[in-house]
């Protein structure tokens, strides 16, 4: 089991080392500096004065080990784009909201999509599970921020129920966590049916119909357990997802999060800025992967560790 | 038995609790007045402040000597609490209660209560000037005696060093600190020594500060009201490095103060209870203004406004928030919803009908004016296509000509901007702005163009397909595929178009990879001179300085057309900027009239174009150069050589939009909205409001939405089941 955890640690560091060198020669490749801009007193004297005040006037592989000696002792660098912040404190301040944006919409998307899925499988078949399944092929295909824009004009123009934008309290945090988390609980519901039916239709689900077990008891004790291990593998990159997605519904709701940065540092060739978020999007994704991998072993007897990879 | 149940419970209550610690919501609470300022500012340090987010907010926490009147952008007393100007000297006499703040507390170093002084104004331009500062805005000084032979001699002593250190295997330094104390003390006194021996700036005193330019350039003390121009705090700059633009270490002599930062978020500004301009204050000048017996305009502007507005210790709003909000038509929203009270832009998707709808009924929230910012084409001059002077110049003609601009406006981009047959907008003060090409009636100007081309065909000039390069932007893009039709249709001319991301973008117009390409212009300050000067260059013909004779020529940064013309170049570059030393002496005068005669397009685009004032340029530049040598009076002197000015500008134009290296299509217009309860905000020309004069009426917020203002665009519901009721 350690040797398994190991493996797995190293495996994801390796990822997330090659992620991040990937896109610091990618990012540096790209157009343009972050000094450019269409000013008249943008010479070439002031964008050299602002090289070399960030180390981009030293040779590619000098600026590479520079910036990685920094990662590695957890200072991501000074933003080029934002004087006198670093990446380290703009992360700080702005991914915890998306933290706790993401993880309102993943309860969403779990407690919506297990509970449709469910019912879905039970009624197989009927009215209750194409209308839901219908509903479900309307929330992969939509994009989210098609949802956060129908959602804003009925429940906010039209109903007032909650403020159009902010994030303030936790009012604000309902609607977007809803339109983000949608086309995930959709995706969680299909799986959630299929994983049912397909349990459902077991032998060992008649042997405890023929036990005289009840309905309940089947269900929640024997035919879930079976349906989660799909959905629980995708929750991992669903997470990730969720995080990394968030971008357009922070947009919407002027949330100050951390995918807006992302998309922002990328058009601003904010250099740091860009790697920092890579490599903090890349842990994570790493990371849920290696939770999820871990917690197969425990529902479902059939994984067990085996070696390193 | 509920084991599985407990696995999700389980699992939802960490992602939950996860959501409870990490939830960073700051409810921060009703400001007194919010408003949509755009991208997240990128500094508030002024020396690197280029945008209009951070100018916005440096308005409210720094303070220059002089301080914009919020309608006129006049300058009103500031930091400075008069001025006087004696030929090209200007002598600005500081108050001496304009304080430092530091959170909230009079900022004191070593038990001192620190007030702004000159020294603070002479290190902030100096500290702009700074080769390794790299600051854009440092052009802004050089109308001032010796700054240019600073700027040149510490660059040159800057790349000295650098280049010793170099030799001595040591990195470059970004920082005057980051050098050894022996080298730095000799950089500092070099500057030093240099700079009080050169420098037209001076400080007599604690509280007077000299200034003494080069030549007379009217715009000179508009420019101390801008943020590039404010006074820094030493003290906090050399203890906190760049980390002192932050909520806690900041030093500001603004109305305002910076009480909270949340990146990408907002900024929340609070009122600075240490402001001079109190309640006493604002009376004493009022009477003080009335004991004037002829006021001048800007002091009868003063008074007009501090009457109607009351001192801001006694009525000025206490706490505002800066939203950092880039996406227009959220900030429509907000702006509706009753959440923000002041949006810059109606989006371009309404805002044709919110305009067409005003008409019928006025829509008091709304500001509609037509500004001097203007959309144009660069047209790449060194495309073998554009290059001839000859055919060249016909075929950009052609295709300036061919545009049917008003139909551009109502159709594509639909918010009645004002259609660009010029550069130079018509907002200038004393400057005759004019059509410059195009006779006002499209079917003759389409003739026109068809008649050129057919004169550059004729001399065996084939036309490739021409590129339309933009950044990606659905409103460029439809304006781009609008011109592509216009010049298919009217010419039989074909365009494509070629949308690149914003940076690839810039680097293809630096480098010259484009046809024509999409640019505009927001002018620095209110003279013609803004927008003239970006299609110059320095070279040899029109700067005759042996010593640079083996130097390329350097384009303006903005001169991505390369537009290369030396009369040009002298009028603008030379003549209009030391205009009294070109008019000294018959000859000199004489000499102008001369480069401008010898042009070789004189005959058609100057001689024989009468303007809207019944008169050619040149006939009334030379009635004006003979009026002035007649004049003895050095007053009316400056005055005359201020109309020549800016007739030599206009010839500067004229020659411009006859070589059409750009095409200009339209002006800008604004579309601001704020709530007619707001006092003291006025459109301007420059759309910079200070919050320093902002009041409510009955010094109340109007709580509540704004639905009901706008009645077309957001419809009241009214939900189903009523109407059903009534009706049965």
């Amino acid at each position: 089991m350690i040797r398994f955890v190991f493996g797995r640690l190293i495996s994801v560091i390796l990822t997330i080392w090659f992620v991040a060198t990937l896109s610091f020669f990618l990012i540096r490749l790209a157009p343009g500096n972050p000094f450019a801009n269409e000013l008249r007193g943008a010479t070439p004297e002031v964008t050299e004065a602002k090289k070399r005040e960030y180390h981009l006037d030293l040779p590619l592989r000098e600026q590479y080990w520079i910036w990685l000696r920094g990662v590695v002792t957890g200072d991501l660098g000074p933003s080029m784009k934002y004087r006198g912040k670093t990446v380290n404190e703009i992360i700080r301040q702005t991914f915890p909201t998306s933290i706790a944006l993401g993880s309102v919409a993943m309860v969403f998307a779990v407690v919506l999509g297990m509970m449709t899925g469910v019912i879905a499988a039970l009624k197989k078949n009927t009215p209750i599970d194409y209308g839901l399944m219908a509903v479900a092929v309307f929330g992969i295909s939509l994009p989210s921020f098609i949802l956060a824009t129908l959602g804003i004009v009925v429940l906010v123009f039209w109903a007032r129920l909650f403020p159009l934008a902010g994030w303030e309290t936790y009012s604000n945090v309902l609607l977007p966590g809803l339109a983000l988390s949608l086309p995930f609980a959709a995706k969680i519901s299909r799986l959630t049916r299929v994983g049912m039916i397909e349990i459902l239709g077991e032998d060992f689900i008649r042997t405890a119909h023929a036990k005289g077990l009840s309905e309940r008891q089947i269900v929640i004790k024997h035919a879930l357990r079976g349906a989660m291990l799909p959905v629980v593998s995708y929750l991992g990159p669903a997470f990730a997802l969720i995080l990394t997605g968030s971008l357009v519904i922070e947009k919407i709701f002027f949330i100050p999060g951390l995918g807006t940065i992302f998309v922002q540092a990328a058009t601003n060739r904010d250099y740091n800025v860009v790697l920092g978020t890579v490599v903090v999007f890349s842990s994570l994704l790493c990371f849920f992967n290696f939770v999820v991998d871990l917690s197969y072993t425990f529902l479902d007897p059939r994984v067990k560790p085996v070696s390193g990879r | 038995m509920y084991r599985n149940l407990l696995i999700i419970v389980a699992g939802c209550s960490i992602l939950l609790g996860i959501f409870f610690i990490s939830f960073n919501g700051t409810a921060r609470g009703r400001a007194d007045y919010a408003w949509v300022n755009g991208a997240e500012p990128e500094t508030l340090d002024v020396t690197f402040m280029t945008g209009q987010p951070e100018g916005e907010i440096a308005f409210a926490i720094f303070e220059g000597l002089t301080v914009y009147h919020p309608k006129t952008l006049e300058p009103m007393p500031g930091v400075a609490k008069s001025w006087e100007q004696k030929d090209l000297t200007f002598t600005f006499h500081l108050r001496p209660d304009a304080w430092w703040v530091k959170k909230g507390e009079i900022y004191t170093v070593d038990g001192m209560k620190q007030n702004v002084t000159a020294h603070d104004f002479v290190y902030a331009w100096q500290r702009q000037c700074w080769p390794e500062t790299g600051s854009q805005y440092s052009f802004l000084l050089d109308y001032i005696v010796g700054i240019e032979e600073f700027k040149t001699a510490t660059a040159e002593q800057w790349k000295q060093v650098i280049d010793r250190l170099a030799k001595e295997g040591k990195p470059a330094p970004s920082k005057l600190s980051e050098l050894e104390e022996k080298i730095r003390k000799e950089v500092e006194e070099f500057r030093s020594r240099l700079w009080n021996d050169k420098v037209g700036i001076k400080t007599p005193d604690d509280l007077t500060l000299e200034v003494t330019l080069k030549s007379f350039v009217p715009y000179f003390i508009q420019l101390t009201n801008f943020y590039p121009l404010f006074p820094l705090p030493r003290q906090a700059i050399a203890q906190y490095g760049n980390q002192w633009t932050m909520p806690d270490n900041i030093v500001t002599n603004g109305p305002y103060m910076l009480e909270d930062w949340r990146f990408n978020s907002f900024i929340r500004l609070k009122k600075n209870p240490f402001y001079w301009e109190t309640e006493k204050h604002t009376t004493a000048r009022i009477a003080e203004l009335k004991t004037i017996e002829k006021r001048s305009r800007s002091e009868e502007n003063e008074l007009k406004l501090l009457e109607s507005l009351g001192s801001f210790e006694k009525r000025g709003l206490v706490t505002l928030d800066a939203l950092a909000i880039e996406q227009e038509d959220i900030a429509l929203n907000l702006y509706v919803n009753g959440d923000v009270d002041k949006i810059r832009r109606v989006i371009p998707q309404v805002v044709g009908e919110v305009l067409r709808e005003n008409k019928l009924h006025p829509i008091p929230h709304l500001h509609h004016e037509v500004e001097p910012a203007i959309y144009y084409y660069d047209v790449n001059l060194e495309l073998p296509v554009f290059k001839s002077p000859e055919t060249g110049r016909k075929i950009r003609q052609a295709l300036a000509l061919a545009i049917d601009r008003k139909r551009l406006i109502r159709e594509v981009s639909r918010a009645e901007q004002s259609p660009a047959y010029s550069m130079v907008a018509d907002l200038m003060l004393g400057y005759n702005a004019e059509p410059r090409f195009g006779t006002g009636d499209l079917a003759k100007d389409i003739a026109e163009a068809k008649k050129l081309l057919e004169e550059v065909k004729a001399e065996g000039v084939t036309l490739p397909t021409l590129r339309i390069l933009y950044n990606t932007l659905e409103a460029h893009k439809s304006i781009a595929a609008f011109i592509q039709d216009q010049w298919k249709q009217n010419l039989g001319i074909d365009a494509k178009l070629e949308n690149q991301e914003w940076q690839v973008y810039l680097n293809s117009r630096r480098t010259g990879q484009f046809d024509l390409a999409r640019a505009g212009w927001i002018p620095d300050y209110s003279d013609p001179n803004t927008f003239l000067e970006l299609f110059t260059c320095d070279d040899l013909e029109s700067d005759k300085n042996p010593a640079r004779l083996d130097q390329p020529i350097i384009y303006n940064q903005q001169n991505h057309s390369k537009y290369h013309n030396p009369h040009y170049n002298r009028i603008v570059l030379q003549y209009s900027a030391r205009m009294l030393d070109y008019l000294s002496t018959p000859e000199k005068r004489k000499q102008i009239i001369e480069d401008v005669k010898s042009w070789p397009a004189y005959q058609q685009a100057i001689e024989g174009k009468v303007r809207k004032t019944g008169t050619t340029s040149i006939a009334d530049l030379e009635k004006n150069m003979d009026e002035f040598g007649k004049l003895t009076s050095p007053e009316e002197q400056l005055q005359k050589s201020l109309a020549i000015r800016m007739l030599l500008l206009e010839i500067a134009e004229q020659m411009l939009m006859w070589d059409v290296p750009v095409i200009p299509i339209y002006h800008y217009t604004s579309s601001e909205l704020w709530p007619p309860e707001l006092e003291g905000i006025a459109s301007n020309e420059r759309e910079v409001h200070p919050p320093k004069y902002l009041r409510w009426k009955g010094d109340k917020r109007p709580a509540g939405s704004r639905y009901d203002a706008f009645p077309r665009f957001w419809p009241k519901y009214v939900p189903k089941e009523k109407e059903v009721v009534t009706e049965k």
